[in-house]
């Protein structure tokens, strides 16, 4: 029987004409279940015009059927906060429903009353709940146990007052395990909710709680493994123990229940001192059975693939993890293969590199645009990680460059800018083959890096000359980044090749300060104007512009791709929160939930302390690297294996570098407000984030700042539109 | 755990809801079409089954023409939500054959119940179609009609220590049949050599067992479930015994009802098992042991004439045992989406254009171990053509089914059935089979 032609609205009027019409019969259920039924339906279609209907519905608890009841139950429960005065009618017949022998029917007129939020309601719920926590029927109990959770929720300082949750605990030693597990998820909610309490259970009871683990349903073992997590192991051996007993429950069929024998498992470890090594086979255990979580469908592999990352971050060496299992398939939705590329780039080291490489090869030449780009961005981010991989990935690279389709030169541009950056002159014939392909490229960021490629490391003076000419050539409509990497790009040029160089830095810096609107553009033009023509450069005393060059053409700091690994506080509190919603979002848990409860592990004897693996400086590395002749597969790579990273943020390292291409004239900034009169409020703020961005190099240069300030504001109001004396 | 439950159509527009704590307004669905949008509107890499919006936390899982979502304000935990989800969409597919929007509509009062029963105060309670069948029924009034006992009492598996079996079961003749299927993925690149490959194994069982029997299976087992012990693999049959990673059958993943402590002290499966049919275990092996070579391995070379036609030349060949046979083979071979006019010519079986799929699909009814086939086909090519998205990446699948054999060799040793109280006499049945699995698939270059 199809109840689909009984999902109509209708208006109470109709639906009590025919409540009265079934009444009458002598055997009236039948008719009124069909009554009932488009009554559901209008709760489900948000009708509010029933609530009249109130005492017509609270007359049908009369009748002496379970079905009936429930449904009238769930009008009240919707429709009786409407309107309390009505409403009120039924509780004498719930509390006649609970001294009725029938545990359904008993439990179904707690829940109610515990429900319906009216004052009157609750006053009753919280007179009789304690007798019903001690109901001789389990489900009683367990319903029971809800209800003061929901109670708790409406009024918590009452069931306080009332010592409820000392009735919740003694529910705990129930000789019912379902009464059990599901008080801990009761009681949990609570918790959770509330800052004053806290969970604690000890030693005995966790024993007893994890001997419930056998025979319990799948939820109950969730909440007993969950519960767990209120235990502080006060030895290692306990810890161990807990360890071992929880191991089984990594084989249960329900992926929920995995996650969280996996999350209580990571959480003993931080009692244990090496667990790996007492447990051999610890890692192998936890690395599989996350893996064959992959097998379920999208949703639940994007759970445990964002779990896969969290623990890769901070628990390396509790994982065992074949790079292999996290290739993407082709049907994977698009935010599994990203999610799957940020593992595989955590997962490469020296050893699996080369199939890593090879695949994301594949990758980059997929048709998926986007699919293709995120697996150049990879190669770029693998080559500033690994020292041993940066050669075989610019092949690769240039191999791509060289196919010719714009958006992979484009990519590739980025990419470049941060590998040459990390290995200056190693890569040169990248440069080349790059600049080969300059035409295809017209993104912004891809002109930006190449710009800034040519004007830092191009030595082809013809070349380079004519690429600025004909990326210069439209100035005026570039976007603002643009502008800025084309002036710094011309006056480095300039430096280099004074005669050559000079027209087109002229042309730019004319265009910039008499053509284009934006102060910020303007005001950077007019400080290479005012660098280039010091009179300490043009004095002739040392070489050509002497002081520019030192300003100008200096070398960028170092960049690594561990600069920003995430703080171990913050780890630490996110593995306390495997498989809940923190670890998908991977953001510290306060900031997305802002009322949630700071978790920490709670100190104990056993507690081992958190190894923070800190960075080496990047820089050993790459010169151990240079120097010993390219022994890239040697110790200096195995420490940067072990490192833990940031997750390959969605745009790696361009912030950074752009900043990089800002380096040589974000320490003009804060003086701008002394050469101009005309900065708005937006420039202010973009010229705030330009410095912020920059931090690194405005150190580098802070000697040199200050001289160099006080002749800039001298000067300043003289040369305000001045032209080049050369010119 | 989860405030609310949401059936929502595929626009994102509200079925039928239910609050369970009320700490959420209740139109707060209703902004859920908006974010769908904005999420299908940006990048479509953007998208993914959670959003958070202004302190809300959206779980969703799209399923036919259906959304189901939990709406929550807490960090809960969504493991658990999500695996609720995905059993309440198999649960109410065990209710009514299949759910779509339609199902929704018809079936309004019973999802209702239903969602009443499976959660208490949004934390998920039972999950087990078997057990919720007993007392949530489509005709409940008859039930009751027919007892005019109105003492109605819950069923004793919800809080009895077996909450899988109900007491009393009772049939004439006493059989258990099980199937061990193991379904290969496996990735394979253009030169026929092997990226990944896996082995998904599983064990099920139809029981029709009177009582509360207790099994005990037997698996030639030895060095297959034991990972760290020094033991070697046992056979496979076409591994290297040398290889000196042990097999990693670790991963294996058992029914509710399977003893966990019992297997992991002392590596025996027992158990007392639901009534009819349920899945006993699944394993994954990495296979690399067990498959140096493809199963099936196709070769597939194309050629693009520009403007006018492409070739397709295709072979296959059954890299298995010679006394095996490969049945209801498919082997889907991509196309260019505008490729028409198509010439089959297979050496053997039988091929079909598809063109709303943009693929072939050549089809070999039973293919014996060792033979090696040919396919040629010709496909038109309109004359204007975009030349970049001519040969898409996308790659052959291949479909087959191997009765009568395991990949990993594994085997079923016996089934010891014993019912303390009827002890009838009980008769088990096995079936192996291997078949591919979602992804079996071969690059194409």
């Amino acid at each position: 029987m199809s109840d689909g032609k009984l999902f109509i609205k209708s208006k109470a009027t109709e639906l009590r004409t025919e409540l009265d019409q079934a009444l009458k019969k002598s055997k009236p259920h039948s008719k009124v279940k069909i009554v009932l039924k488009k009554v559901i339906a209008n709760i489900i279609l948000n009708n509010n015009e029933l609530v009249p209907l109130l005492p017509d519905i609270i007359k049908l608890l009369k009748i002496d059927d379970y079905e009936i009841r429930k449904m009238s139950s769930q009008f009240i429960v919707e429709y009786g906060p409407e309107n309390a005065a009505l409403a009120k009618e039924a509780i004498p017949y719930y509390t006649r429903f609970l001294e009725d022998p029938s545990p359904l029917l008993r439990s179904l007129a707690i829940k109610t009353l515990s429900t319906v939020k009216n004052k009157d309601f609750q006053i009753i719920s919280f007179e009789v709940i304690k007798k019903l926590l001690n109901d001789n029927d389990p489900e009683v109990r367990k319903a029971s146990a809800y209800c003061v959770s929901r109670l708790f929720q409406n009024d918590p300082d009452r069931a306080i007052r009332d010592q409820l949750i000392n009735n919740l605990n003694e529910l705990l030693y129930d000789n019912n395990q379902i009464v059990v597990s599901n008080t801990l998820a009761a009681l949990n909610s609570i918790t959770e909710t509330n800052k004053s309490l806290t969970l604690t259970i000890d030693k005995a009871h966790s024993i007893a709680l994890i001997s419930h683990l056998n025979v319990a349903n799948e939820w109950c073992q969730v909440y007993i493994l969950n519960s767990l997590s209120s235990y502080v192991p006060q030895t290692s051996d306990e810890a161990l123990e807990l360890i071992e007993a929880a191991l089984p429950s990594l084989q249960h069929e329900s992926s929920a229940v995995v996650l969280n024998a996996i999350k209580i498992i990571v959480y003993f470890c931080n009692y244990v001192k090496n667990p790996q090594l007492i447990i051999p086979s610890l890692s192998n255990r936890l690395g599989t059975s996350l893996v064959s979580l992959l097998s379920k469908p999208a949703e639940i592999q994007f759970l445990v693939l964002r779990n896969v990352i969290l623990l890769l971050l901070g628990r390396r060496e509790l994982i065992n993890l074949d790079v292999e299992m996290f290739f993407c398939k082709y049907d994977d939705p698009i935010y599994i293969k990203d999610t799957k590329l940020e593992i595989i780039y955590l997962l490469a080291n020296s050893q699996n590199i080369h199939s890593v490489i090879r695949e994301l090869e594949e990758y980059a030449t997929e048709i998926d645009v986007s699919m293709s780009r995120k697996a150049i961005r990879a190669f770029g981010n693998l080559s500033v990680k690994l020292v041993g991989a940066a050669q075989e990935c610019v092949e690769v690279l240039c191999d791509l460059i060289g196919n010719g389709i714009p958006y992979i030169v484009q990519e590739s541009a980025i990419v470049l800018k941060n590998i040459l950056r990390k290995y200056p002159q190693r890569f040169d014939f990248a440069v080349d083959v790059l600049l080969n392909q300059y035409k295809l490229i017209d993104e912004p960021d891809a002109k930006t890096s190449l710009i800034w490629i040519v004007g830092q490391y191009d030595d082809n003076q013809e070349r380079s000359i004519k690429i600025i000419n004909d990326l210069s050539s439209n100035f005026k409509e570039e976007p603002l980044e643009v502008q800025y990497a084309l002036l710094t790009a011309v006056t480095k040029l300039y430096l280099k090749y004074p005669t050559e160089g000079e027209s087109s830095m002229l042309n730019v810096l004319k265009w910039a300060t008499e053509e284009v609107d934006n102060p910020d553009v303007r005001d950077r033009a007019y400080i290479y104007w005012r660098l280039l023509s010091l009179d300490e450069n043009t004095s002739g005393d040392g070489g050509f512009q002497e002081k520019s060059k030192q300003i100008i053409l200096n070398s960028s700091p170092m960049i690594s791709s561990d600069n920003d690994n995430i703080d171990p506080k913050i780890l630490e509190e996110l593995e306390l929160n495997i498989g809940t919603l923190a670890s998908i979002y991977l953001k510290p848990v306060q900031h997305v939930f802002r009322l949630s409860k700071k978790k920490q592990l709670v100190p104990s004897p056993a507690l081992q302390p958190r190894i923070i693996k800190t960075a080496e400086p990047d820089i050993d590395n790459y010169n151990e690297n240079e120097n010993g002749n390219g022994n890239g597969n040697g110790n200096g790579n195995d420490n940067e294996v072990n490192r833990p990273s940031k997750p390959l943020p969605t745009r790696p390292n361009t912030s950074r570098v752009n900043s990089s291409s800002n380096t040589n004239h974000s320490h003009l900034a804060p003086h701008r407000n002394a050469s101009s009169t005309l900065s708005s409020r937006s420039s202010v703020i973009s010229g705030q984030k330009s410095l912020d961005s920059a931090g690194s190099s405005f150190e580098d240069s802070n000697g040199k700042r200050e001289g160099f300030a006080k002749r800039l504001s001298r000067r300043a109001s003289l040369i305000t539109n001045r032209k080049l004396s050369k010119s | 755990m989860a405030s609310q439950i949401h059936f929502l159509d595929i626009k994102g527009k509200p079925l039928l809801s239910r609050d369970y704590k009320g700490d959420i307004p209740s139109n707060t669905i209703e902004k859920f079409p908006l974010l769908l949008l904005e999420l299908e509107d940006e990048n479509s890499s953007d998208y993914k089954p959670f959003i958070n919006h202004q302190g809300i936390n959206y779980i969703f899982i799209l399923h036919n023409n259906l959304y189901l979502c939990a709406l929550t304000k807490k960090n809960e935990n969504i493991m658990a939500i999500i695996i609720f989800l995905s059993k309440l969409i198999q649960v109410l597919t065990e209710y009514f054959k299949s759910l779509e929007e339609e199902s929704i509509r018809d079936n309004f009062v019973i999802i209702y119940e239903l969602l009443d029963e499976m959660m208490d105060y949004g934390i998920p309670q039972t999950t087990d179609t078997k057990i919720l069948k007993e007392y949530i029924t489509q005709d409940y009034y008859k039930l009751i009609k027919k007892s005019q006992d109105h003492l109605v009492q819950p069923p004793n598996a919800l809080t009895n220590s077996i909450s899988w079996r109900k007491d009393n079961i009772f049939y004439k003749k006493n059989e258990a049949f099980l199937d061990v299927i193991e379904s290969i993925n496996m990735l394979i690149n253009a030169n026929g050599q092997i990226l990944n490959s896996e082995i998904l194994g599983e064990v099920k069982i139809k029981s029709h067992l009177s009582g509360m029997p207790d099994l005990r299976l037997g698996l030639n087992d030895k060095g297959i479930f034991t990972s760290n012990n020094n033991s070697n693999p046992t056979n496979g049959s076409s591994g290297s015994e040398e290889n000196a990673k042990n097999i990693e059958l670790e991963d294996i993943k058992f029914h509710q009802c399977v003893r966990l402590s019992k297997f992991e002290n002392e590596r025996i499966i027992t158990f007392i098992p639901p009534d009819g049919e349920f899945t006993l275990m699944s394993y994954r092996l990495s296979s690399t042991q067990f498959l140096m070579k493809p199963l099936i391995l196709v070769n597939c070379k194309t050629k693009v004439h520009k403007h006018s036609r492409i070739e397709i030349l295709c072979s296959a060949r059954a890299q298995i045992k010679k006394k095996s046979t490969a049945t209801q083979v498919e082997i889907i071979i991509p196309i260019p989406e505008d490729a028409d006019t198509p010439k089959l010519t297979p050496e053997y079986g039988s091929v079909k254009w598809i063109p709303e799929k943009s693929c072939l699909i050549w089809t070999l009814k039973s293919f014996a171990g060792g033979k090696q086939y040919h396919m040629r086909a010709e496909l038109g090519l309109p004359a204007v053509v975009d030349s970049e998205n001519l040969v898409s990446k996308k790659p052959i699948k291949v479909k087959f089914s191997i009765p009568y054999f395991t990949t990993s060799g594994i085997q079923v040793r016996y089934l010891r059935i014993t019912e303390p109280k009827l002890q009838y006499q009980s008769y088990p049945w096995v079936r192996y089979i291997t078949q591919s699995g979602e992804d079996y698939t071969i690059r194409m270059k």
